[in-house]
């Protein structure tokens, strides 16, 4: 909740203005408009006005203006912009923690219900956290060294000195967006801030939902049966096709719910993107945990049925699934991506779509980093998570 | 063989010889953006193209690039999982660590980094080669089942033994022994050269307009929605073929 709530508060807009004084025949914007987090998939681009001698213009772009005499100058760049973008990160990562930690959560919470507080309890004997931490840390960052090379191999093919584009990525600074015209950091920050949004309502969701359904599959060969099926519709009915299709249903045909870029209540533009990424996804995720499952275990041991099922099987079982909510996490980022160019929803993956479309290629690496980061991350923070859970793994 | 498997495949030649049929026969055309009629069963594109026609080839396209990138990467695969499975130690080690590094990539922003050198921004779409397209797809995805095929040879021990018994590694053997179990990632990975095709089409709008492909056909439908047989017939053909192509993977792991 804290994940969703801080990415609420990320997207949140207020209108700014930024000024430069001058003197001279040309108005020059001021030098850090680029830097502010400006809501451009949303709001557009900001304007900019020039006042000189009483009098004033509003131009088209940001961008120098010849003065028709030498004068004294106001160069004004308004818009809105996204303040608190920042944030989009930590709330993704509160996002996955979160779920991971609600998932054991849910799970601990039947096992106590069905079976009583003793039966539940773990006495697994584990190794050094800290060492296990740092393997992983390693581990990860090998990974985006990797990522780092192949980016520089690419802005070298693209003719740019590879020693400043590894010093520019390594701050995370990829420059200046060659369509968008701002800087690729504010960029690929204002619309994760609405990625986040949207992956946090549905990946919550998804995966609260199947704890239950998994759950009473266990008992269950009909609900488990449904879920073996749904596995080949969640995948037939990919997230992006489920949303042409209601988009259709819902907006074109019945007029129930907007679409398009959100302006004014966003809760209403969320609907259609959450059942689409929920509906397929659930049936997979189900399935992926189900399987997980040995179901030949159920009678031995001569021990009561639901003390095998929800303390042996079930308890295992869940540390195994954690492993897969982080792939699962990557996967419904990729479908999100898929589905916001579909909705038009402010994204990350509505970004990547415009710069492809537009050539270019430096917002395009720039996400590739940020993707990589976000991937290897939040494999380190579910390695972290699952240390913690499950002692056993750190030996 | 099961009976399974027999039904599926039977019903996926069907469609295949179908859409086969109706790619080199051309029914009449009409007129733009025509809905489901008598004349036109499944209405009519925005060129006025019979949709049947339409969705026969965007089909063969569509197999034909899962077909292909999936023989690319089995092809890959084998090659290098045989030679590092077989020798194994420090050979297999290093070997296994750069298939590794390279899942550790994310495909998709890659691809699109790569296609943006070759294709044509229009603006609202990536013009790219078809061909050039699969190539870039194989070959960043032929590492997953290179490691499959690694730990497959590794572990059934026929490099260890042919280098025991021999006193060197019998290439050929191995592949013999490895390459029933090899053909079986035929159809997941055509699976997933389609799958990765679609990411690219429908985030980046990469595709070329000589081989337009079912994601093709759904791109140009997004901005045209209110037209329902426009998305919903290759949405439905799109989710026959994949059911089609998953159950015959998992038909065929069980043969």
């Amino acid at each position: 909740m804290l994940g969703i709530l801080i990415s609420v508060i990320a997207i949140q807009q207020k209108y700014v203005e930024v000024y430069n004084f001058g003197y001279g025949n040309v108005a020059i914007p001021p030098n850090d408009w680029q830097e502010y987090y400006w809501a451009i998939l949303v709001k557009g681009y900001p304007n900019a006005t020039v006042f000189y001698n009483g009098k004033f213009v509003n131009l088209q772009n940001v961008c120098n203006y010849t003065l028709p005499v030498t004068s004294y100058y106001t160069y004004v760049v308004k818009g809105y912009e996204e303040p608190y973008a920042f944030l989009s990160p930590i709330s993704m990562f509160l996002i996955l923690t979160g779920t991971l930690i609600g998932f054991k959560g849910t799970t601990l919470f039947f096992q106590e219900r069905i079976l009583g507080k003793d039966l539940v309890k773990g006495y697994a004997v584990g190794g050094s956290l800290t060492r296990y931490a740092l393997k992983r840390l390693s581990s990860s960052l090998v990974s985006l060294v990797l990522v780092f090379v192949v980016i520089i191999i690419l802005e070298y093919l693209h003719g740019r000195n590879p020693y400043y584009a590894l010093l520019e990525f390594l701050e995370f600074n990829a420059g200046v967006s060659s369509y968008f015209k701002v800087s690729i950091t504010s960029l690929i920050l204002t619309t994760l801030s609405y990625t986040t949004l949207l992956l946090g309502i549905s990946f919550s969701l998804t995966v609260y939902l199947s704890a239950f359904l998994v759950i009473y599959g266990l008992q269950s060969p009909l609900i488990s049966k449904i879920m073996d099926k749904w596995k080949y519709i969640g995948s037939a009915l990919a997230s992006w096709v489920f949303a042409m299709i209601i988009i259709y249903l819902l907006h074109f045909f019945t007029g129930l719910l907007p679409y398009g870029t959100p302006k004014g209540d966003i809760l209403s533009y969320l609907v259609m993107p959450v059942i689409s990424l929920f509906f397929p996804f659930i049936g997979i995720f189900v399935n992926r945990m189900l399987t997980a499952i040995p179901k030949t275990s159920f009678s031995i041991k001569g021990l009561d049925r639901k003390i095998v099922i929800y303390r042996h099987v079930l308890g295992n079982a869940t540390v195994v699934m954690l492993s897969s909510i982080s792939s699962a996490f990557v996967e419904m980022l990729l479908a999100e991506m898929l589905v916001e160019g579909i909705f038009q929803w402010p994204g990350f993956g509505l970004l990547l779509k415009y710069a492809v479309f537009n050539g270019d290629y430096k917002v395009v690496e720039g996400s590739m980093l940020i993707y990589s980061t976000l991937t290897v991350l939040s494999n380190f923070v579910t390695d972290l998570v699952y240390g913690v859970l499950d002692p056993r793994v750190t030996r | 063989m099961r009976r399974r498997f027999v039904v599926v495949f039977i019903i996926f030649l069907i469609i295949v010889s179908i859409s086969v049929f109706f790619d080199v026969y051309r029914l009449p055309k009409g007129k733009p953006l025509q809905p489901p009629s008598y004349q036109y069963p499944l209405g009519t594109y925005i060129d006025g193209s019979n949709m049947i026609n339409v969705n026969a080839i965007a089909i063969v396209n569509t197999l034909m690039f899962g077909g292909l990138v999936g023989v690319g990467e089995v092809t890959l695969a084998l090659i290098y999982g045989i030679i590092a499975g077989a020798y194994g130690g420090i050979v297999r080690s290093v070997m296994v660590r750069f298939i590794d590094a390279l899942n550790s990539l994310p495909r998709l922003p890659l691809l699109l980094s790569i296609a943006l050198f070759y294709g044509v921004p229009t603006g609202n779409s990536l013009k790219a080669n078809f061909f050039l397209t699969i190539l870039i797809v194989m070959f960043t995805g032929w590492n997953i089942y290179a490691r499959q095929i690694t730990e497959l040879v590794y572990t059934s021990s026929v490099g260890k033994s042919t280098r025991r018994i021999l006193g060197k590694v019998d290439i050929k053997l191995v592949f013999r022994s490895v390459m029933r179990q090899g053909l079986t990632l035929l159809v997941p990975s055509s699976i997933d050269g389609i799958a990765t095709y679609t990411g690219m089409g429908v985030i980046g709008g990469v595709g070329d307009p000589n081989y337009p492909t079912l994601t093709t056909l759904l791109n140009t439908a997004s901005h045209l929605l209110y037209d329902w047989w426009m998305f919903l017939v290759p949405a439905v053909f799109r989710g026959i073929v994949l059911v089609l192509l998953l159950v015959l993977a998992d038909e065929i792991r069980r043969l």
